[in-house]
This record gives structure tokens, sequence and C-alpha cells, in this order.
């Protein structure tokens, strides 16, 4: 039901909010392993995750074909996706520890590019977009039962 | 709740059988066609809730936000259907109370 429109999109956004939640976790738990992936040998820190967002319905091909094709003009998302879950490519820790199991000759180790501070904020944004999106549904749930409230 | 019997027989072709002559002959739906395809809508949001309720109580769900969407879905889907009901019933025994 076309009613529903409004729903659809704060649950996508929701539902995008939660994963971002969910890869900030990641990225707090790992925050010192040094054993993430192990490449031609050798181990390689944990890096630290990002969600790329998009919205959805929105500027694809399908979509404007389907609006040209019935002769209407859409433009109007359908809320918002996640599109992609990249690696910050920023450069590793290095941290003096010669007792270290993963240390290097010269007794460094290299520890995950995660910042906690920057997680704890980026979890703060996550935390209120996720509110944002539920006072939107709120909101828009309230329009609808007032309109039922007409003529009663 | 399956509620697709009182939409097929009491509401939708029956009522199409006994009067005979419908508005589908100018290419329009008559109300209770419009009624019961809203009422399978109805139906179909709150199965749906419930299907999302079991899933919920069976540990299947991943997002809980769905949930709740969908039982408020389906509430005011329930609620709006109750309206229209209201106000059918209301003209119904309007006309009966019309002095002949």
């Amino acid at each position: 039901m076309a009613l529903f429109g409004q729903f659809g999109i704060s649950g996508s956004a929701l539902t995008a909010q939660r994963l971002r939640m969910d890869i900030i976790s990641a990225n707090i738990a790992n925050a010192t392993t040094t054993r993430g992936r192990l490449v031609d040998g050798q181990w390689t820190p944990y890096q630290r995750k990002m969600a790329v967002v998009a919205p959805r319905g929105g500027p694809s091909f399908d979509t404007f074909l389907n609006a040209a094709t019935q002769g209407k003009q859409s433009t109007v998302t359908q809320g918002v996706r996640v599109t992609e879950i990249i690696e910050d490519q920023t450069p590793f820790k290095l941290v003096y520890d010669p007792a270290h199991p993963d240390a290097n000759t010269e007794g460094y180790v290299q520890l995950p590019n995660v910042d906690l501070a920057k997680e704890m904020v980026d979890m703060l944004s996550a935390t209120r977009a996720y509110e944002a999106n539920v006072t939107a549904f709120n909101a828009g749930k309230n329009m609808e039962m007032k309109a039922l409230e007409i003529g009663r | 709740m399956d509620i697709s019997k009182v939409t097929s027989e009491s509401v939708g072709p029956k009522w199409q059988k006994q009067n005979g002559v419908g508005n589908e002959q100018q290419g329009q739906r008559s109300f209770s066609q419009v009624f019961s395809t809203y009422l399978n809508d109805v139906n179909h949001q709150v199965l749906e809730s419930e299907k999302l309720n079991a899933q919920l109580v069976t540990g299947q769900v991943n997002h809980l936000h769905e949930v709740t969407i969908a039982s408020e879905k389906a509430m005011i889907a329930l609620q709006l259907t109750t309206q229209v009901r209201d106000k059918a019933v209301e003209a119904y025994q309007e006309m009966m109370r019309m002095q002949l």
C-alpha cells in the first residue's frame, strides 16, 4: 500500500544505522587485533571499516527507465541503503613492545588504525541518527492517525 | 486470523451477483470490489505482522524495528478498515431510518 511508503523509507534508514552500529562495534572490538589478515605469510592488523550509504531507488538506470516507460516523473527515493563496506586506508599505529608475538625485528608492533575517540563519535552519530529516524517515523504515523480522526 | 473468507464470500462476488448490474459496465470498480481488495491488503499486513512476531519469539529476527514497523502498519490499516466499516454501516442505518 502506498499509504506506508514513508514507513519503508524510515525503516531502511533504521536498518542502515543498525549496520553502521554493527561496524562500529566490530571496529571497537578489534581495536587491538594484530592478526587481521594473512598477506604473503605475514599478519597485517585489522583495518578500520566504514559503511558507504546511497539513496535507494534514486539515480539508477532502471528507475529512470521505468519512470519513462510509464510516462511518470519519479525522482522521490525509497529510502537509503548501504552500498559497500570499505576499509580505512590510513597507516597503522606503531607501538614499541618487543615482547609482543607480532613485534618486528626492531621491536615495533603494528596496531589497527582504529581511533577509539573517533569510534565513540561515530557511535553517538549513529545512535542519534537512529533516534531521528524513529522520530520521523512516529511523526508520519501520528499524521496518519490524525487523518483517521477526520469525521469521527 | 485469516479473513480471506469474509472478503471473498460475504463482501465480494455474492453482492455482485445479487445486484446484477454494477458499475463495471462503465469501466469502474464497485465499492465492494475496492473494499475487498483493500481488505485483502489489510489482511496481508496483519498476517505479515503475525509472521514477524512468530519469528521474533523463535529468535529469527535480525532487526527489531522490522517487527515494530510491521505491527504499526497492521494497526493503522486495521483502524482505517474499522473507520471505513463504521462509515458504511452508518450510511446503511441512515437509509433504513428513512421514512417511506
